[in-house]
């Protein structure tokens, strides 16, 4: 039913042989949206007149080679949209109006795609459920009485649900690659430094990465020829020329070899899934690819969560001092300016994030930098030097992007707390913030009737290769589903 | 290990100058302990006295500057649209006794 | 008891680039409030820092003139705090590594010269301006995110006068570089003194009293010179000196606390993880740096040795920057410097006094002024001529013959013609040559009165000096 759950070449072709026009494509959109609006609540801002008139606007244009002509799209709600409302989900910014716009966004709109909305997040990114947006939670389209994961909730459901094609996130643990496992979609993040974050709500600058979700590869592929591209507006982005992928991503690999990370693969606990993965790997085999499983230091490995915890707590803390009501935001009064901004900021953080704040200022207080936050950055080197060591003989780690289905809410410790349980399994994909890997999560397995994506990280700027590799597995999983 | 007082915490949220209920800060203590553990952990079984801190994804560095020849601004209509009280062209506020 | 005085500075300057440090809003924070910002300065959600070269290429200068070691690889660090004028909730800085450091300047001192050291250089950005009324405050975000530098001087500093005369050592520098407009009336140089003293012998430095709001040179020496008289009252009465912060107030000529140091403030200073570290092109940073012009100090050196000027000559001339370049026009069409000099420091700075204006507005040329002083040597004008000329020229283009020819300038210097009008005098009063033998000077000068009578002022003094004394040798025979 309808077009936007397909890959932009067929909806560009229908396009081309004027089966449907833009105007149908967004008032499809549109429709979704409303639907999806009810049933999961993605979105926090719709901007459907700007849409419509957009459409109604390229409907008169002669339609071009790219393929994102007339596509509608939906963007996280952390990026800055000129005069359009980008709240990060959070109720201290819950009337800003940016005077500028991202350069993500900036680009796709020069790419002539149609923005439907903003989506909601986890508050200013910082979490995992799409559970502490200020809107409220974003239920799973596939089951609305599971979480679909984030902090890119709102957009990972818009593209599961079929409301657009392509929906911008950005990651900074997981946040577009987890939800993707959750939602049966793709979830990219390249490499860092290759799309520009101007305008994209800094949470953990050395982490964040503009990220997103598609249907399919070659659509993630499309995409980063869009965005990637130097921009003197970011002084951590890199001064490459621009790369056109899309073209080169035919699945054929040469001599292909993974690596499967053991002490993290086997502590899948049901043996059902586990199975399940099994048979994948198998098929990967089958399909001529040499796939190791190999040991790693796990006493290292184990470190990945506490040391993500203290850099991006450490560097949010700071990047979100500038929320305090004065020169824009949610501002709460009090009787002097000192009790003006606690009372704006206190209001105005969800308290999770206010926590998390807290634990930042901690690890940056002289008297704990050195062994907490120096501390973290010193196991960031030795972590990214041991994946690297892996990519330097493998051309990509592969691992399960969770070890289980979306979980029901009710399994949900519903205040985020941090847990002394957790699961080296759940917080692995960490690893190409750290090291600003390309990572791609495709969906992979299914299990009790949901999705379950496959996680493949790897070498800096090999993002066409990840992605040509997610492309050969792509093709392989779907073979197997039907 | 001892466990951090919620007192010391408040001053932490204060310097950030933000506050929590009461019961924000016993759930924050018990994520303390837990993290201020797994450092612990961290501490006795991986040396890290000789590593570099990591501060970037990448060992590089950059060249491009920016030429000062560039000149943009906003209107200032703009610049203030988003602030709580504006008065004269500037933004308002309580008075900052300095 | 003997006390020694430790001082050191902290000096942050405004730097003369056309846009900000992280922005490209202009650089121009005495205008209408707010008309010159960009959303970077505003601290506005997803936007990035990007570094001003002009803004890289000034520090480079300024630490090169300060003999810094660079460091020709940036990083920036953040210091957070909260506070009114600080949108980010940070303010991007150098923490760690400063584009300089180790540096000295020297200063001069009642003919001594002595070296002082300079711990950093560092860039950073400026705050916002907040305007205090009665019950609220406005905020003007035009100077927010001014390019800055901090030079940190080393404890070297041992009086009131010493500190003065560091402060304006560095000034004329950095003013002649043109890093910076260095006004510190307007705030573009902004000092802030830490004072201290102890025994001498003893090895710990005593509490540091910090001084804030300094306006001018000579209020950095008034404000230190009563803060060390308070501070060893204190330790005399046996009372503590206190980690305090004080101001200045002009009135009353004595520091006034501003507040105490409690505890230290924790910035929790970390790297700025939106700007990658930055490698200079070390073939730009060499033609930076290895371009220099010479500085005040030098050319108040060479001027006493290549023009033989006094030192309180080449002093006050390499004091300010303009007259410092007239006066370099002016030695390269005539060579009596001393003179020129002369004419520049005493009658060009006094008739500006006088008039209230700058030597930017001044109409004579170099070339007028040296040619003056030619005709002088040569007799063709007196002194005293020269000195209707030199107000003539001061407020016209002419030339000097110009002016000679417009005010009927003649000097009568023909030998012959002079011989005639000092015999007339000999006949006219006898008597003088009389007086003149008898030993009474007044004659003398009553004849030479009595020439320029007759010849309307219009004889060189000089020559007419030297043919009379000439003459009354004669009656000697």
């Amino acid at each position: 039913m309808g077009y936007l759950d397909q890959s932009l070449e067929k909806i560009h072709q229908d396009l081309k042989e004027h089966k449907v026009t833009v105007t149908k494509l967004v008032e499809e959109a549109i429709e979704k949206a409303t639907k999806l609006q009810k049933e999961c609540n993605a979105f926090v801002t719709f901007t459907t007149e700007d849409a419509l008139q957009k459409a109604k606007e390229l409907d008169q244009k002669e339609i071009t080679e790219n393929l994102f002509f007339g596509i509608p799209f939906a963007i996280k709600d952390n990026y800055a949209t000129k005069n359009v409302l980008s709240t990060g989900s959070s109720r201290i910014l819950n009337n800003y109006l940016p005077i500028y716009e991202s350069t993500a966004t900036d680009l796709l709109n020069h790419a002539d795609a149609i923005s439907i909305g903003k989506t909601v997040l986890d508050e200013l990114a910082m979490g995992g459920s799409g559970l502490s947006g200020a809107t409220g939670v974003v239920k799973n389209p596939l089951d609305p009485q599971r979480l679909i994961g984030g902090s890119s909730a709102g957009s990972c459901a818009a593209v599961t649900a079929g409301v657009v094609p392509f929906a911008l996130g950005s990651d900074t643990g997981d946040s577009v690659r987890k939800p993707a496992s959750f939602g049966g979609i793709v979830g990219f993040k390249p490499t860092w430094g290759r799309i520009s974050r101007f305008g994209l709500y800094p949470f953990a600058p050395s982490l964040d990465t503009v990220a997103f979700f598609t249907r399919n590869v070659k659509d993630s592929a499309y995409a980063f020829d869009i965005l990637n591209g130097y921009d003197n507006k970011d002084m951590t982005s890199f001064n490459f020329p621009k790369e056109k992928v899309y073209s080169k991503i035919d699945g054929n690999l040469k001599s292909p070899k993974i690596a499967v990370l053991k002490e993290i693969y086997e502590t899948i606990s049901n043996p059902e899934i586990k199975n399940k993965f099994d048979h994948f790997f198998n098929q990967c085999k089958k399909l001529g690819i040499q796939v190791d499983l190999i040991s790693i230091d796990k006493k290292l490995y184990d470190t990945i969560y506490a040391t993500y915890m203290i850099l991006s707590c450490s560097e949010a803390t700071s990047n979100n001092a500038n929320l305090d009501g004065v020169n824009f935001g949610n501002y709460q009064d009090g009787n002097d300016i000192d009790k003006a901004i606690i009372a704006t900021r206190t209001n105005g953080f969800g308290e999770l994030i206010k926590r998390r704040f807290i634990f930042g200022s901690y690890f940056l207080s002289k008297e704990n930098q050195d062994k907490m936050f120096l501390k973290a950055k010193k196991l960031r080197r030795l972590i990214v030097e041991d994946v690297n060591r892996i990519l330097n003989q493998y051309d990509a780690i592969v691992l399960p992007a969770s070890g289980n289905i979306a979980p029901l809410f009710e399994e949900v410790n519903p205040t985020d707390r941090l847990s002394d349980e957790y699961l080296l399994l759940e917080n692995h994909m960490a690893i190409a913030n750290f090291g600003g890997l390309p990572s791609i999560t495709i969906p992979c397995i299914e299990h009790e009737g949901l999705p379950i994506g496959i996680n493949i990280t790897g070498k800096a700027f090999q993002d066409k290769e990840v992605l040509n590799l997610a492309y050969a597995l792509e093709k392989m999983i779907g073979g197997n589903k039907k | 290990m001892e466990k951090i007082s919620v007192e010391k915490l408040k001053e932490w949220a204060l310097n950030l100058k933000l506050d929590m209920s009461d019961s924000q800060y016993a759930t924050l203590q018990d994520e303390f302990d837990i993290l201020l553990r797994q450092m612990d952990r961290i501490n006795q079984t991986i040396d890290t006295t000789h590593v570099v801190p990591m501060s970037f994804p990448f060992d590089v560095t950059f060249t491009n500057l920016r030429d000062d020849d560039e000149v943009e601004e906003s209107h200032r209509d703009e610049i203030l649209k988003n602030a709580h009280e504006v008065m004269d062209g500037q933004i308002k506020i309580h008075k900052v006794v300095e | 008891m003997n006390f020694e005085t430790v001082i050191g500075i902290e000096i942050h300057l405004q730097l003369k680039t056309k846009t900000k440090m992280f922005s490209p809003a202009l650089n121009v924070s005495k205008e209408i409030p707010n008309t010159h910002v960009h959303p970077i300065d505003m601290g506005f959600p997803g936007t990035l820092p990007r570094v001003n070269k002009k803004a890289v290429e000034l520090s480079l200068i300024a630490c090169q003139a300060l003999h810094c070691e660079i460091d020709d690889c940036l990083h920036f660090d953040r210091k957070n705090y909260f506070y009114a004028d600080l949108p980010k909730g940070f303010q991007i800085t150098q923490n760690e590594r400063p584009i300089g450091k180790n540096g000295y300047i020297t200063i001069t001192i009642e003919g001594k010269e002595k070296e002082i050291g300079i711990e950093r250089v560092h860039m950073e950005e400026d705050t916002a301006k907040q305007l205090h009324y009665s019950t609220f405050t406005l905020l003007d975000y035009n100077r927010c995110g001014v390019p800055l530098i901090e030079i940190v001087s080393k404890p070297h500093i041992r009086s009131g006068q010493e500190a003065a005369a560091y402060v304006e050592q560095l000034r004329n520098i950095l003013l002649y570089l043109d890093v910076s407009d260095c006004k510190m009336e307007e705030g573009s140089l902004r000092c802030d003194v830490n004072v201290s003293i102890r025994p001498y012998g003893q090895k710990e430095f005593g509490t540091k009293v910090e001084i804030k709001n300094l306006n001018s040179i000579s209020n950095v020496e008034k404000a230190i010179d009563y803060e060390v008289k308070r501070q060893k009252a204190l330790y005399l009465k046996g009372q503590p000196i206190e980690m305090e912060t004080r101001r200045f107030d002009e009135a009353s000529k004595t520091t006034i606390l501003m507040r105490k140091k409690t505890s230290a403030v924790d910035y929790k200073y970390f790297t700025e993880d939106n700007i990658m570290p930055i490698q200079l092109d070390k073939e730009w940073v060499k033609q930076v740096t290895s371009n220099l012009p010479e500085l005040p100090h030098q050319k108040e050196i060479r001027y006493q040795k290549e023009y033989g000027l006094s030192s309180y000559d080449a002093k006050v001339l390499t004091s300010n920057k303009s007259m410092m370049l007239y006066f370099e026009q002016l030695v390269k069409f005539y060579h009596n410097y001393k003179i020129m000099a002369n004419w520049v420091i005493v009658e060009m700075l006094g008739y500006l006094n006088k008039n209230n204006q700058t030597f930017e507005q001044i109409k004579m040329k170099p070339q007028e002024l040296a040619q003056m002083v030619q005709y002088i040597d040569e007799g063709k004008i007196s002194s005293k001529q020269a000195k209707d000329v030199f107000e003539h020229l001061m407020c016209s283009e002419k030339t000097v013959d110009e002016i000679i020819k417009e005010l009927n300038i003649v000097q009568i210097s023909d030998d012959h013609l002079l011989l005639e009008v000092i015999h007339a005098v000999f006949n006219e009063f006898p008597s003088s040559i009389e007086d003149y033998f008898a030993g009474k000077d007044r004659a003398f000068g009553f004849m030479i009165g009595q020439i320029m009578k007759k010849t309307k002022g219009q004889a060189n003094p000089n020559k007419v000096n030297q043919l009379l004394r000439q003459e009354l040798e004669k009656f000697k025979k």
